[in-house]
């Protein structure tokens, strides 16, 4: 019986301590400890020649100029020059470790742990795009669009919205996602570059192998930079307003949507479901990626292209345009962008190069006729 | 050392009561303050059943503590008598909470009946139709039309404009899995069923914003699931709100103001 009474106690004391641990306001910096930016993925694929030793020369100089995890940093005065602060990059990263990592990962890899589980997969900033902005799909986005996804979330996707968060803490959040941008499409344009001179198998002394990649780094980091500021003078905006949706503008815009040179319905399908013959197919296909049979979907994303993987989440699905919403906005002038550069990293093309902006407008107000008839 | 239990078991009892009477004195750990109209029948009928049941916990833990301390002795000569049965006790404990329950349900009868009975529903226009998914409120109003899926809708995400003493209507729905659409401030709460269309209406009493929650454990996003309902005074400023959202949401040539939740 003694013994009995002597384990409740302890049972009622290891309760309580517990209790008050869980309690007890933890600190950010003791829940992310030594955490660091790891390659990305394809890097390591792309150029497994360059061996663990050159990876890990890679990695050491983008640590020396990026900053390590814990202090992110925009070199080069690239902070001040697209209107970010130090201070808002870096609280940006603390409140990504802790509403974004799970899903877009630690080193915005679009890995998280959450991330095997969602269709579509969260968005890696890897390769230094993102799908929906306002800026020429050959360039990067703007602040402002990734402002707009965090408030707006993305529909029907796992990106909800986080518009009742500060707006100090949003534009630390859309800073910090420019930060990953633009290292990651740094990594990926040193390593090419690395690849391409075949540095790494140079015989060099680890000071001068440093000294090496971080002088291309330098290089291609103020390429990104600068087109980072172009970017800003870029957004595409529509020269005249959306007219009237009027019959005629609808039937014109049924027309082209129909039509063969601009093959929206090749993709969309004739009915808007997003299920058309380019894109869709219900008998046996042999996969883009591993050659394997199988049905559904036929293309990937550029990312599932890039790591190859052909996983669900990785497609590319073509928008079903009767179900009343649009990932990349709802806005008129979302569809005018969307149908004039496309969506980017996807195989939906820019159409600003061949339609004028009467029949892109008269294509939204075709699209936008039909955007209820799954709902209503 | 039997009888150390039984202190034990009393400082549990009387932590228990302690923290409820601490909670309920300090802001942030209560419900917040109620601003709808129902919500005062609610509250009522929550204290009702508080006493019912915090007398009925006391008395309990009184008897249980007294027994255990009184036969906790060790040094107590003699064997332990055992009975069976004793069936005046098993009416009488029978009896009493099975009246209990039967006041109580006689007792909210009236509140359930204003706040969730069809027949009751107000009579006014749909206001928003809420759309739960994981994890976040779409949140589309019908416009001056009054029909949903129109040009003059204005969809928002995770925000719920509405006005003062207004007979709010929602039409709450499902994409995925279970939600609950939970208004703290007005004590409203209704879980949202995949393919089912429910209705929830309220009242505010005072122009403000409070929080809308998701109150049914949905998935691994559950926790951030988070709303803001903004209570407009007038109904004109609510227009005014409305007009401006809708120029925000039919912008077509550049990007008006970037913030959702106006300047
Ligand atoms: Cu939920």
């Amino acid at each position: 019986m003694k013994a009995l009474d002597g384990l409740g106690l302890a049972v009622v004391a290891a309760l309580t301590v517990t209790g008050i641990v869980l309690m007890s306001p933890g600190r950010a910096e003791a829940r992310t400890p030594d955490v660091r930016y790891t390659l990305d993925p394809v890097t390591r694929k792309d150029y497994a020649g360059f061996g663990e030793e050159g990876f890990a020369a890679l990695e050491q100089a983008l640590t020396a100029f990026f900053g390590p995890h814990a202090q992110p940093t925009l070199p080069d005065g690239a902070a001040e020059a697209l209107g970010l602060s130090p201070e808002r990059i870096q609280h940006g990263r603390n409140l990504y470790v802790e509403k974004c990592m799970h899903c877009h990962g630690m080193s915005g890899g679009g890995d998280g742990p959450t991330a095997p589980f969602l269709v579509p997969r969260p968005r890696s900033f890897r390769m230094g795009k993102i799908k929906f902005a306002s800026t020429p799909r050959t360039s990067p986005p703007v602040h402002e669009d990734l402002l707009r996804v965090l408030q707006r979330g993305v529909a029907y996707t796992a990106m909800p919205s986080f518009v009742n968060e500060s707006r100090e803490d949003l534009e630390a959040l859309a800073s910090y996602a420019q930060f990953l941008l633009m290292r990651g499409s740094t990594e990926r344009l040193v390593a090419f570059v690395l690849d391409d001179e075949g540095t790494l198998e140079e015989e060099l002394t680890p000071e001068q192998r440093q000294q090496a990649i971080l002088e291309y780094m330098a290089e291609e980091f103020d390429g990104v930079r600068q087109s980072w500021v172009d970017a800003r003078d870029q957004v595409i905006e529509a020269p005249t307003p959306r007219p009237q949706a009027s019959e005629e503008s609808v039937a014109r815009g049924k027309a082209l949507f129909l039509d063969a040179t601009t093959e929206c319905s090749a993709c969309h399908g004739e009915d808007g479901k997003g299920q058309g013959p380019n894109v869709y197919s219900a008998e046996p296909f042999p996969d883009e990626i591993t050659g394997e049979l199988r049905t559904g979907y036929k293309k990937y994303d550029e990312w599932g292209t890039e790591l190859k993987a052909a996983e669900r989440g990785y497609e590319a699905r073509p928008a079903d345009l009767t179900r009343g919403f649009y990932r990349g906005g709802d806005r008129p002038i979302d569809l005018y962008r969307r149908i004039h550069q496309g969506v980017n990293g996807n195989i939906m093309p820019a159409f600003g190069g061949n339609l004028t902006p009467e029949q892109i407008w008269d294509l939204v107000n075709y699209i936008y006729s039909i955007r209820f008839l799954g709902v209503r | 050392m039997h009888r150390l239990w039984t202190l034990l078991f009393g400082a549990a009892a009387v932590f228990a009561v302690g923290i409820f009477f601490w909670a309920a004195g300090k802001s942030g750990y209560w419900f917040p303050e109620n601003v709808s109209v129902i919500g005062v029948d609610i509250d009522h009928l929550y204290w009702v059943i508080t006493w019912i049941t915090g007398i009925t916990f006391v008395v309990v833990m009184v008897l249980f503590l007294w027994f255990l301390w009184k036969y906790g002795d060790e040094r107590r000569p003699g064997k332990a008598v055992f009975t069976h049965g004793n069936h005046t006790l098993e009416t009488v404990w029978t009896a009493v909470p099975a009246a209990i329950l039967v006041f109580i349900a006689v007792y909210q009868y009236g509140a359930w009946k204003e706040a969730k009975f069809r027949s009751h529903m107000p009579d006014s226009p749909l206001h928003a139709r809420v759309l739960a998914g994981q994890f976040e409120w779409r949140i589309r109003y019908p416009g001056p039309d009054r029909e949903l899926y129109t040009d003059d809708d204005v969809e928002q995400v995770n925000l719920l404009h509405a006005w003062k003493d207004q007979d709010i209507v929602l039409q709450l729905e499902s994409r995925d899995v279970l939600h609950s659409f939970f208004v703290p401030a007005a004590r409203m709460k209704q879980d949202m069923v995949p393919g089912m269309k429910q209705n929830m209406w309220f009242q505010i009493t005072r122009a403000g914003e409070y929080e809308i929650a998701c109150a049914e454990l949905c998935g691994w996003g559950h926790y951030k699931m988070k709303g803001h309902l903004i209570v407009h005074e007038t109904k004109a400023d609510f227009d005014r709100w409305y007009q401006e959202a809708l120029g925000r949401q039919n912008a077509d040539q550049r990007d008006p103001s970037i913030w959702e939740r106006g300047e």
